[in-house]
This record gives structure tokens, sequence and C-alpha cells, in this order.
């Protein structure tokens, strides 16, 4: 049941970022990523291979069906699962770590669950961002594409932490 | 000493991950989009009939505003055929003396225009992309140039058989050869996005003793194979000098990319002839 409600959520994110990617048009500095909130949500407790080969695939999946490069979202998400335990860890006490029950804000609480989005989106975008341009853009713009990623899509998965994970998977 | 599974684990790991991000840094590197568009060439097919649907709705939308453009263009192009008519018959009743002005008018005969709608128009990438409703089976080909009567759009980079894909003059990955100046005197550049603002572009390479007046039009250069000279592309706006070498123009575009429908698809006959001869020199 619970690897169900993942796979649903998966599949649901990658349809909402192909609305994103296709029909909604911000600024060209903002890439709207919403699909590594599944990977972010799933639980510490999963089989850490697993966990790559499932974001490479995740991020696949959206490279091809998207407007993306394919490999771009694919070594972005990759990145994010393998520096998700490291970083939880960082995030989380030992003693909290054992008793937590899923990687969500209603575990983590607000504050450790913002900074623990923050860092795995840093990681996200330093790959994604990496990849896609490195030295084309000038230093100052690449921050500003940076910081501006970070704080939108945190936003975001916080926003979607309550809206959606708490309301109709984690009650 | 005995290793702890737990670093095997850890070893597995890092190996798995150095695995997977080799696999797609590769993948970035050799497929790029023009791949991307052959590899899953089926999957846009069927893609295709969802844009050309929401496209229509968007054109159903759209409609007042297309009227205008089309009314403005045919305006356009009423004014541009008395001239012509005017032209034809200036140079028919001339002598040979004004053969410098007939050479003049035929000078691109071997530009041939394909008209073409959109059916597909990323705007929110660094790599955006369009989809025209044409394909193999109009006669579209592979390093076509896209224009508008207010810009170049892109290049032709896959084709289907009933789709093309071009990659559109919004993405980090394209550049124009342009030209900036009145009269006969012109100086010449690279015109490219900088992924900021679809309104604007910048005008590179420009030598710093070149002063660029806000308010010049940019134009192609006709150095480029892909398009015919003298499409006006901008406006310039201000311009600096960067890293002491260039002066970089900043253009305001056009052409609106937000509002793309209708396109030409330019073949230039001889473009292989050109090709085979850029090659030739250099092997040379």
């Amino acid at each position: 049941m619970n690897n169900l409600k993942y796979i649903t959520l998966g599949v649901f994110l990658i349809l909402i970022q192909i609305l994103i990617s296709g029909y909604i048009n911000i600024w060209p500095v903002l890439y709207i990523a919403v699909f590594p909130f599944v990977i972010i949500i799933l639980p510490q407790q999963i089989n850490k291979f697993l966990l790559l080969v499932l974001a490479a695939l995740l991020g696949l999946a959206v490279d091809f069906i998207s407007d993306g490069i394919p490999g771009l979202n694919a070594a972005a998400a990759t990145a994010l699962a393998f520096f998700k335990d490291p970083i939880l860890r960082l995030t989380v006490s030992k003693t909290s770590l054992d008793n937590l029950s899923g990687v969500t804000e209603y575990a983590l609480g607000s504050s450790k669950f913002i900074l623990y989005t923050v860092l795995l989106y840093s990681v996200f975008f330093l790959f994604y961002m990496g990849l896609d341009s490195i030295g084309y853009y000038t230093f100052g713009y690449t921050v500003l594409r940076f910081s501006v990623n970070i704080v939108v899509n945190t936003i975001i998965t916080v926003l979607f932490g309550k809206a959606l994970a708490k309301q109709l998977f984690f009650k | 000493m005995r290793i702890p599974p737990s670093l095997y684990h850890l070893i597995g790991r890092v190996l798995l991950f150095i695995a997977i991000e080799a696999i797609c840094v590769a993948m970035v590197i050799n497929s790029g989009t023009i791949q991307q568009y052959k590899v899953v060439g089926e999957l846009r097919n069927l893609q295709s009939i969802f844009w050309r649907a929401g496209n229509s709705m968007r054109e159903y939308s759209m409609l007042r505003q297309i009227n205008k453009e089309v009314s403005l263009q045919n305006m356009h192009l009423l004014d541009e055929n008395t001239r012509l008519r005017e032209q034809i018959e200036t140079l028919t009743s001339s002598s040979v003396t004004d053969s410098l002005a007939a050479t003049y008018s035929q000078e691109h005969p071997h530009f041939e225009y394909n008209w073409a709608k959109v059916i597909k128009n990323t705007l929110n990438s660094q790599h955006n992309f369009i989809i025209l409703n044409k394909g193999s089976k109009d006669g579209i080909m592979v390093d076509m140039g896209v224009i508008t009567p207010t810009g170049v759009i892109g290049i032709v980079r896959a084709v289907g058989r009933h789709n093309a894909y071009v990659l559109s003059f919004l993405n980090n990955k394209q550049q124009i050869s342009a030209k900036i100046g009145k009269g006969d005197s012109f100086t010449f550049g690279q015109l490219a996005w900088d992924g900021k603002d679809m309104r604007y572009a910048y005008l590179n390479e420009i030598p710093q003793h070149v002063d660029a007046i806000p308010g010049d039009t940019i134009y192609t250069s006709g150095y480029s194979s892909f398009f015919p000279p003298d499409i006006p592309l901008g406006i310039a706006q201000e311009s600096k000098v960067v890293n002491g070498m260039h002066r970089s123009v900043k253009v305001k575009l056009l052409q609106d990319f937000s509002r793309l429908n209708n396109v030409f698809v330019v073949k230039n006959n001889y473009h292989k002839e050109t090709d085979s001869l850029s090659t030739f020199t250099a092997v040379e």
C-alpha cells in the first residue's frame, strides 16, 4: 500500500511537471521542478541503491516526456537521491532519525524540513545548472538563477507537502 | 582488519552514483535536444495531437489579435506589392544601364519560402524549441532557417513526416550573424539570447570603437546560409564594452515569441554548395 501511494505520487508529479514545462511560462531563469518532491519525502529506510535507480528513472522520464535535454534532470535527481541520506543526517539528530516515520514536514517540523529541502534543492540545481550551462553565463547570473530556483522550489515543495502529502498520504 | 559491511555498502553506492552520473553526462553531451527528438520521435508524434488541440484553443482565444496582425501584414504586403510593381515597370522600361538595379532585385533568388504553422513553442527554458505542422512530406529539411517578417525564429534541426523540430532562437546554443548600421556602413556581430528575457537579445563582438546608436535597426547579415540578408531583427538599446575588447549591444527584438503563430521556412538552394565549399577550404 505504501509503495502504491509513492508510485501514484511519482506519476502524478511527472504529469504536473509536463504541464509546468509545457504550458507555464513565468521566467526563463526559473525552472519549477516538482518531481523531486517524491524523492525528498521517500522514507529513509528505502534501499539506497534502489533510491538512486528510481531517481535516475524518474529524472529520465521527465527529460524525455517533457521538454528537457536527456540526462539533465536524471543527473540532478540522482545527485539529490545520493545526498538525501547525508543531508538528512546533517539536519536531524541521530535519536530523532531512528524514530522518524517519514521524511515530511509533518515528521521533521517546519524549520528542519525547510533546511533539508533547501540543501537538497541546492544539490539538485548544482548538478542541473552545472550540466546545463557551466561557463556559459556570468557568475552573477548563475548565482541569481541558483538562488531563485532554490527559493521558489523550496516554497513550492513546502506548500505541496502541506497541501498534498499531509492531507492525502500521511494523515 | 575486517572491513565493515557498511563500508562495502557505501563504496557500492558511490560507484553506482558515479556510473549513473557518467551515463547522464554522456547523454547530455552526446544527445542534445536533436537526438531527443529522434529517439522519441514516435512519442512526439503522439504529443503533437495534444499540441495541435492546445494550439487551436490558444488560437481561438487570440483571434482578435491574430486578425489585427494579419491585417497589418496584408497592409505591408500591399505596400510591397505596389513598390515591386513600380520597380518592374521601371526596370522593363529602362535601358541596360539599369542592370545593376535589376541585379539587386534578383539578388537572392536562391531562397525559397514555405509557410508553416507553429503547433508547439516552449518559452520557459534555456533550451527552447518549436514544433511546426509541416515536415518532410511538405519539403521541409534539416538546416532550413525559420523566419517571420519581423525576425529570425530558429533553425530546423530534425524533421518528421508531418512535423519539424526547430531549435528556437531563444536558446543558449543559438547565435545569428547580424549587422547594425545605416546605408553602406554596417558592422557585423553575433546576435544571441542571454536566457533572461525573451524580449531582448545581445549583439556581441562589435568592435568597441563602433558607436551603436540606440534606435538603430539590427538586420540579418546574409553571412549565414540559413537566412536571407536584411531581415529586421530588433532595435538597438544601450551598449557596453565587454572584457575591454568588444561592445555588446542590447537589442529589443521585433518578434514577440509569445505570439508566434505563422512562420516561413527558408530554403537556400545553394546551402549544400556553400557547405561543400567551406569544407573544401577547410581541407585545403
